[in-house]
């Protein structure tokens, strides 16, 4: 009886969806080059009039997440490295060298969970967006601190922290289906399969 | 082992760069290399920055929407008492203001300097630096230190100084960013003096002004001419409006009064400026510092 009716639950039941396998796209650093491009200029033209209290929206947290979950962390490491580099160069901001470090810690962080079976997932890598939006903030803000910022630490949480991880969350889901549509299945990528 | 010998030459990579540019002086060749890179890709945020004005005037009407709800409780104590004045107002009359007041940008531009009128074509794309790009630079006579004003109610009113330059564009640091101090005087005080900073929400406060002095909220906040160091010549002239006076403050033990300043120019709703170029020889040594 019981085993009937759990049998019966069971075809009653909604079945589960299983998660649509990405496909092979290899290694596909010039796609990832592509994003990076796009990406960077919609960060240093467009997100500094998207504000919310002081917080801007941060694309290029959610590139470096996304192609580092894809394709591993020297790839995700490299990545933020570089889109850090050029956003400090080419835009009116008081540092150079410090978005790209927290960039490059963000993708070789990241870049770490390449090989999990949740990498194929979207859940995990908008986890690590908020994560790495998150850290990337507060990296930032200590270093303001260390170079005398007045701003209380209230004041940096609420009005600067917080709605920027806030408005990277919002607008990272787009930049993470268009990166997995582009370069498909997790793949680790090592300096030799660069030279093949 | 090739993995992380790369990564940590990135690591490395960034350790030098960013002690060097905070080691070097603000013309040195990390700076210089900087300035050149955002010059490169001047005409590219220039075409943005005005393809996304829609998008942006949009987004200001949105968060101006927010921003009145949250004032919605103290509109309505002013409300009785402005209504009469809000009736006979139309939004016609609203919009003539408005562009009276960007008509009069050069007003009140103290002597010694020539006005160079600039659009603003980027912006900080964090907001721990106020900062902006403009599209004229040493070509058009701006020089490091130079004032910038945009046209407000009272005239030109101040809105930051130039703090790089290229040939073609230059770097605005707005009177928001924390690193800017300005000595101000406060209109029909009897000459109280005290030193401006920014504060939250792009507002600003008076310090070091003694309590002798009573400071009536409205009055007009002006440039002193003095720099923080107190006997030293700033680099902003004597006598551009900044804002007016919100209120004032102090507690029994204090020396001092706090005075809360309202700008007034939003310097996140700017698009236009004039950047005041130093031509008399006591303009140039201002700006020299």
């Amino acid at each position: 009886m019981s085993t009937r009716s759990a049998l019966r639950r069971a075809a009653a039941a909604p079945r589960r969806r299983e998660p649509r396998a990405l496909p092979q796209r290899g290694v596909g650093l010039k796609r990832v080059a592509l994003m990076a491009i796009v990406v960077v200029i919609l960060q240093i033209t467009v997100m500094p009039y998207i504000t919310v209290a002081d917080g801007i929206p941060d694309l290029v947290v959610a590139l470096v997440v996304s192609v580092a979950v894809l394709r591993g962390p020297l790839v995700g490491a490299v990545t933020g490295f570089a889109c850090g580099f050029i956003v400090e160069l080419t835009t009116p901001i008081g540092t150079l060298g410090v978005l790209a470090l927290l960039y490059l810690a963000v993708g070789f962080w990241c870049g770490r969970f390449a090989d999990r079976p949740e990498a194929s997932t979207i859940r995990l890598p908008l986890v690590l967006i908020v994560a790495g939006a998150a850290f990337v903030q507060v990296g930032y803000a200590l270093f303001q601190l260390l170079l005398g910022t007045e701003m209380t630490a209230s004041v940096i949480a609420l009005r600067i922290v917080v709605p920027t991880v806030a408005l990277s969350a919002l607008l990272a889901p787009p930049v993470l289906l268009v990166a997995r549509r582009l370069l498909g299945a997790p793949m680790v990528v090592e300096p030799g399969m660069l030279d093949a | 082992m090739i993995r992380r010998g790369i990564i940590g030459g990135l690591i490395a990579v960034c350790l030098i760069v960013f002690t060097a540019y905070f080691r070097e002086s603000g013309g040195g060749p990390l700076h210089g290399a900087q300035q050149m890179a955002g010059t490169a890709v001047m005409p590219l945020q220039s075409i943005s920055s005005r393809a996304v004005q829609p998008f942006r005037d949009g987004w200001g009407w949105v968060t101006g929407l927010f921003d009145a709800r949250g004032e919605n409780e103290d509109l309505k104590a002013q409300n009785a008492a402005l209504q009469a004045r809000v009736l006979a107002l139309s939004d016609q009359s609203a919009e003539i203001a408005r562009l009276k007041a960007l008509l009069r940008i050069n007003d009140g531009v103290p002597g010694g300097y020539t006005p160079v009128n600039a659009s603003i074509i980027g912006r900080s794309p964090s907001n721990w630096y106020a900062r902006a790009t403009l599209d004229a630079g040493t070509s058009d006579g701006v020089v490091v230190n130079s004032p910038v004003v945009a046209g407000a109610a009272p005239g030109a009113a101040l809105v930051g100084l130039i703090t790089q330059t290229s040939a073609l564009s230059s770097t605005v640091t707005f009177f928001t960013d924390p690193s800017i101090r300005i000595g101000a005087t406060v209109d029909g005080s009897g000459g109280a003096l005290g030193v401006l900073r920014p504060t939250v929400g792009g507002q600003l406060t008076m310090d070091g002004v003694p309590r002798d002095y009573r400071v009536q909220e409205g009055s007009i906040v002006r440039t002193a001419g003095f720099s923080a160091q107190a006997s030293l010549p700033s680099v902003f002239p004597r006598g551009i409006a900044i804002g007016q006076v919100a209120g004032s403050g102090s507690r029994d033990v204090d020396t001092f009064q706090t005075i809360q300043v309202t700008p007034y120019v939003d310097v996140r709703a700017l698009s236009a400026v004039a950047v005041l170029t130093p031509q008399s020889a006591a303009a140039r040594r201002r700006a020299a510092g």
